[in-house]
């Protein structure tokens, strides 16, 4: 490879073929002088060159239980760098809002090179059938044009709504802009999910959910007891801390929990191990040692509850079933002893004596819950004994007292946010055939209009064409012939039985999906659509705890072709001569000054909001919006620039919060919101809502019943300790490498969380597994394949995995590679539309095959054996 | 090289000449990589035989395999051209496309930045090449500016621009884009390209794309040695002149 040059006259370029060569550009096959690149004009040219850096605050968009700040440095258009909240200085009453891994992960997924382009459609799709349906998740694609795409999606709506009507279109998302509510609607699905069984007992028994003080009052507690928790992995942003501060202010800290957590690790001053599903036993183990010790708030109970014991039972109701009786077992004949519970729970008799003593006698005691223990099979009757057992300790409406759950943004503080945007004026068009989804998620469901089938049936009503209606109170009739998952694209991963939900992805006439990168539900799309990320458009504002909203600005352009959600439904609404301003606005900005200039601040006094942002004549101008100028208490641009308002806090401020306070205070007053005005550990009411439902039973009183595949199947001989086919029990954890599915294709948090299946070390060593061993998880439902962790932080006879890995689906073995907990779950619909993600019985075997961790793997190639 | 033997006029054809080779290449290249080929173009190269003619084969035993393997591909009969067509339609595609992670993402910074992402440091210092020669993206700012395609495409104008300025006897000029081409290879193409084609003869599926991947690996170092030469017989030129 040398004297080019003299070779150049020996070796001359072929004239032939590149006189074939020019031809063929101006022939138009090939292209020509300019492709990818155009020319700009010498004067454009350093004017379009960088103008420096500047730093941009942006959202952290994802639903972890957390919201913070994050500020990017853009240069030339592109974010060289990204950092958390210095807004001001860090102190426990005023906290900075700073960002975990994930937050600060965020630019990996907004530029990854995974990305999704452009749209494109599956290349044996046809339309009007699907082509070869079974080939969904696994056939070729072939890039196509945004026309199109929208073409193709609008014929295929408009084949199935002509032929069909919209019952036959489920549409798995959350409403909102949705052109399909134009033409007659489409099905929805429902689920109470994240909360598990906490919205009817809650309003049921006490008139509504949570329930905890203000965060500054958690430093007046002597005792926390925590269940189910781990806010440093599912509450994102600052309650550990928050937790840490009532700690070193001489609260003592226990948390109730399978796995000895991180959080435990950091805060609790113990950890009282219990099985997954077994919390009601355990609670009633405490109520019978309080009972027999009576040590119980019986005052409290006299005054503020109906149904503790014979004496003070609803009008009407047989005075026998009361709580204190069925806990002593005076008619049933089984003392619900600590014994008698730790058979169940698995938790010492002493270790329960012990939490009940100290819960009883220490006060005040903050005593809360995470909603993950109710997120069982009949997860209702742990809500009610949680309730029952916390309000015999008469720590309500008191400071440093209280009862309730609290999870996500609310963890360990609630009450009336302090700083609130205003309304965007976004159009909102109900679906004509479903009613509200939040009706029925907060537990207030109506018989108006159906809601369509609960998230365990959905599949199932694909592939059988039935579910259980809440409208009729029976089973109805449902032939759905196309999936459309456009504007919201989890479901699939995120909803039990996975491998059922892709039979029924596979049977369906024809799927269509939107998002920013190829999740399992696009993945399994005849047509996939690009979407933007809140990075890419003009603002975007995120809710977070009482103290704080956030307002993020546009940090890139949209990426390749991908497009804003809205726009796509306007366009597909244009396809069938719907008016655009029907459907959605689009002009974000003025989206934006909506909700900014109608954002509003507590009063100093607490007395009441006021506005939050002044607004100039100018600023308008500028944005060139319409609006009135105002007086707030901030600037809109030194808002823009900070990207958040928080509020600040100080102990003795007019913003705390005790629960319940003015009921403690004046019950006949102030009654609370049930059907008696009091606390009901007898609710009917109760038993008489679940019912409706049509899948369970559940007394008016808590009890402790036996669930599907709870730990009582973990066993062939329950009575004798014989173990079954499935001898562990699996939790279905928030994790910390993502939220729930989002951020899972990023490496840097695969790295660092690398979905590892949990698991109690003796357990392990017993199966002859070692520390990263790769092991096949089976459930009655799936199977996946994981590195185990043996661990002697987790209980024996419980494994833990991450929710929300992506499958992976290996179609011939029916193994899913990923570890997507949805594989394992099954679809046992229950009590009020609870997804009973931890009760789930697995067995655990070594795997021969090499797993290599996922952070290592081409995204989404998996592993070699 | 011995300028001396040679006489002003043929020294000048022949670096003409070999400029004339490096547009053709580099033009081929951006045909390739810019986006999915086109079923006309396809049918084109097969049938007039133009991947052949691509030239260097003798100079870099990677061109020389890698020519042979495409062109064997599109010369087989085993295949239909649809289905010849079509393979390395969705090769392209999963290589360079999506919709799943591309298995060779054909950009710089998913490489060279240090978290492998999109829109890095990379893509600025690519802009920033590409405004000095009063370029950007078609699609400016909404894609990188540093793909595969684009970055051969820049080449390509440069190249054909030096050779312009060399046959009108502007020399300062012609010597002034060599460097800037010959720096481009050094701090660019030839830091990355390697990996991308480590990548592409890793999850390539068609003949096609594993002989394109070695010719362009092949090309660039012949390339980097062909502007060293033109470099210095530019500078004897403007020495002598």
């Amino acid at each position: 490879m040398s004297n080019l040059i003299e070779k150049a006259l020996a070796h001359r370029l072929d004239r032939r073929t590149f006189l074939k060569w020019s031809a063929a550009a101006s022939a138009g096959v090939a292209l020509t002088s300019t492709g990818g690149l155009k020319k700009i004009s010498a004067e454009l040219a350093p004017e379009a060159a960088s103008n420096g850096a500047k730093w941009v605050p942006v959202t952290c968009w994802h639903n972890c239980g957390g919201r913070c700040l994050l500020v990017a440095k853009v240069e030339d258009g592109v974010v060289t760098q990204v950092k958390s909240d210095d807004t001001h200085p860090d102190s426990p009453d005023y906290p900075q809002q700073r960002a975990c891994l994930r937050g600060r992960s965020q630019r990996m997924q907004v530029f990854g090179p995974d990305r999704l382009k452009y749209p494109m459609k599956r290349k044996n799709w046809e339309p009007g059938t699907g082509g070869k349906r079974e080939l969904r998740g696994r056939d070729e694609w072939v890039r196509i044009s945004w026309d199109e795409a929208l073409d193709y999606i609008a014929a295929e709506e408009k084949r199935v709504l002509d032929n069909y009507g919209p019952w036959s279109i489920l549409k798995l998302g959350f409403g909102g802009a949705d052109h399909l509510n134009q033409l007659g609607g489409s099905v929805q699905s429902w689920g109470t999910v994240s909360i598990g069984a906490f919205p009817v007992p809650s309003n049921k028994m006490k008139g509504g959910m949570g329930g905890v003080n203000d965060r500054l009052d958690a430093r007046n507690s002597k005792l926390i007891v925590v269940f189910g928790s781990n806010p440093a992995w599912s509450s994102g942003g600052s309650p550990s801390y928050h937790y840490l501060i009532a700690k070193k202010a001489g609260a003592k800290i226990i948390f109730v929990d399978p796995f000895y957590n991180p959080s435990a690790v950091a805060l609790a001053d113990e950890w009282v191990p219990v099985r997954p599903a077994t919390d009601a036993a355990l609670l009633l183990g405490i109520a019978y040692y309080m009972i027999e010790n009576n040590l119980q708030d019986q005052d409290f109970l006299d005054t503020y509850t109906v149904g503790f014991d014979a004496e003070h039972m609803p009008a009407g109701a047989d005075p026998k079933d009361n709580f204190r009786d069925y806990v002593l077992g005076t008619y049933d004949g089984v003392p619900k002893t600590p014994e008698w519970a730790s058979k169940i729970c698995g938790t010492s008799p002493r270790q329960i004596r012990q939490l009940a003593h100290q819960m009883a006698t220490i006060k005040p005691m903050w005593l809360t819950s995470s909603w993950a223990p109710s997120r069982t099979y009949l997860g209702d009757q742990y809500v009610q004994a949680f309730l029952t057992v916390g309000w015999m300790t008469g720590n309500v409406g008191i400071s440093g007292g209280c009862v309730g759950d609290a999870g996500h943004i609310g963890a360990l503080n609630e009450g009336a946010a302090l700083v609130r945007p205003g309304y965007s004026g976004q159009v909102y068009i109900p679906n004509p055939i479903m009613g509200n989804f939040m009706e029925i998620f907060a537990g207030f469901p109506s018989k108006e209009k159906s809601y369509g089938p609960v998230w365990d049936e959905v599949w199932d009503a694909v592939l059988n064409g039935q579910f259980m209606d809440y409208q009729t109170g029976g089973v109805r009739d449902l032939d759905i012939r196309m999936i459309s998952n456009i504007g919201m694209s989890a479901c699939l991963n995120q909803i039990p039985n996975l491998p059922k939900g892709i039979q029924a992805f596979r049977k369906a006439e024809f799927v269509a999906a939107s998002d920013y990168v190829l999740d399992t539900t696009a993945k399994y799309a005849d047509i996939v659509l690009p979407v933007i990320t809140p990075w890419e458009k003009f603002g975007d504002i995120q809710y977070a705890n009482r103290e704080v909203f956030f307002w993020g600005s546009q940090a890139s352009e949209p990426l390749y072709e991908a497009k804003d959600d809205l726009w796509i439904e306007v366009e597909l609404g244009k396809r069938f001569g719907l008016d655009p301003n029907s459907i959605a606005i689009l002009d974000h900005k003025q989206l934006m000054f909506n909700a900014i200039a109608g954002a509003e601040a507590i009063k100093d006094d607490g007395s009441g909001y006021e506005k939050l942002v002044s607004i100039t004549a100018d600023d308008i101008a500028e944005l060139g919006v319409q609006g009135a100028p105002q007086q707030g208490r901030i600037g809109w641009k030194e808002l823009k620039e900070k990207g958040m308002y928080q509020v600040p806090r100080s102990p003795g401020d007019n913003f705390g919060h005790i629960a319940y306070q003015a009921f403690r205070k004046d019950p006949v007053a102030n009654p609370v919101f049930t059907s008696t005005g009091k606390f009901e550990i007898y609710c009917p009411a109760l038993s008489d809502a679940i019912e409706e439902y049509g899948w369970n039973t559940l007394p008016p009183i808590p009890k402790y019943q036996p669930v599907h595949e709870g730990v009582e199947e973990t066993y062939a001989d329950f009575e004798k300790g014989i173990k079954g086919e499935y001898p562990f029990q699996l939790v279905t954890i928030h994790y910390l490498r993502r939220s729930h599915a989002t951020l899972d294709n990023v490496l840097w948090l695969r790295e660092a969380f690398r979905q590892e299946l949990f698991m109690n070390k003796n357990d392990g060593e017993a199966l002859g597994l070692k520390h990263g061993d790769a092991v096949k998880v089976s459930s009655k439902h799936g199977a996946v394949l994981r590195n185990v962790a043996l661990s002697p932080r987790v209980m024996p006879g419980v494994v833990l995995l991450g929710e929300g890995a992506w499958a992976d689906m290996d179609d011939e073995t029916g193994i899913d590679k990923g570890g997507a907990t949805n594989t394992l779950n099954g679809n046992i619909p229950t009590t009020e539309g609870v997804q009973g993600w931890n009760t789930c019985i697995v067995k655990v075997e070594k795997y021969d095959g090499k797993l290599e961790w996922d952070y290592k793997w081409p995204q989404r190639i998996i592993f070699d054996v | 090289m011995s300028q001396e033997s040679h006489p002003k006029g043929a020294m000048k054809e022949a670096a003409s000449l070999l400029m004339e080779a490096r547009v053709f290449a580099y033009d081929l290249l951006r045909q390739f990589y810019l986006r999915e080929m086109e079923m006309k173009l396809y049918a084109f190269l097969r049938d007039e035989h133009v991947v052949r003619g691509f030239p260097f084969a003798d100079e870099h035993e990677l061109i020389r395999e890698g020519l042979e393997q495409a062109t064997n591909y599109l010369d087989s009969p085993a295949l239909s051209m649809e289905e010849a067509y079509d393979k390395v339609h969705w090769d392209f595609t999963r290589l360079f496309i999506g919709p799943e992670a591309p298995l060779a993402p054909p950009w710089e910074s998913a490489y060279l930045s240090e978290y492998k992402l999109l829109f890095q440091k990379q893509t600025m210092e690519v802009r920033r090449i590409y405004r000095k020669y009063e370029f950007l993206p078609a699609n400016y700012p909404h894609e990188a500016d540093d793909h595969l395609g684009l970055e051969m495409e820049f080449m390509f104008h440069l190249a054909a621009q030096a050779k312009a300025a060399l046959d009108e006897g502007n020399l300062e000029q012609a010597s002034e884009q060599l460097k800037e081409q010959a720096l481009f290879l050094e701090e660019h193409l030839l830091k990355w390209i390697p990996k991308l084609v480590e990548d592409i003869l890793k999850s390539a599926e068609t003949d096609f794309h594993r002989g394109m991947a070695k010719v362009l690996q092949g090309f660039l170092e012949v390339d980097h040695q062909a502007i060293a030469e033109l470099l210095q017989a530019v500078e004897n030129e403007r020495v002598i002149c």
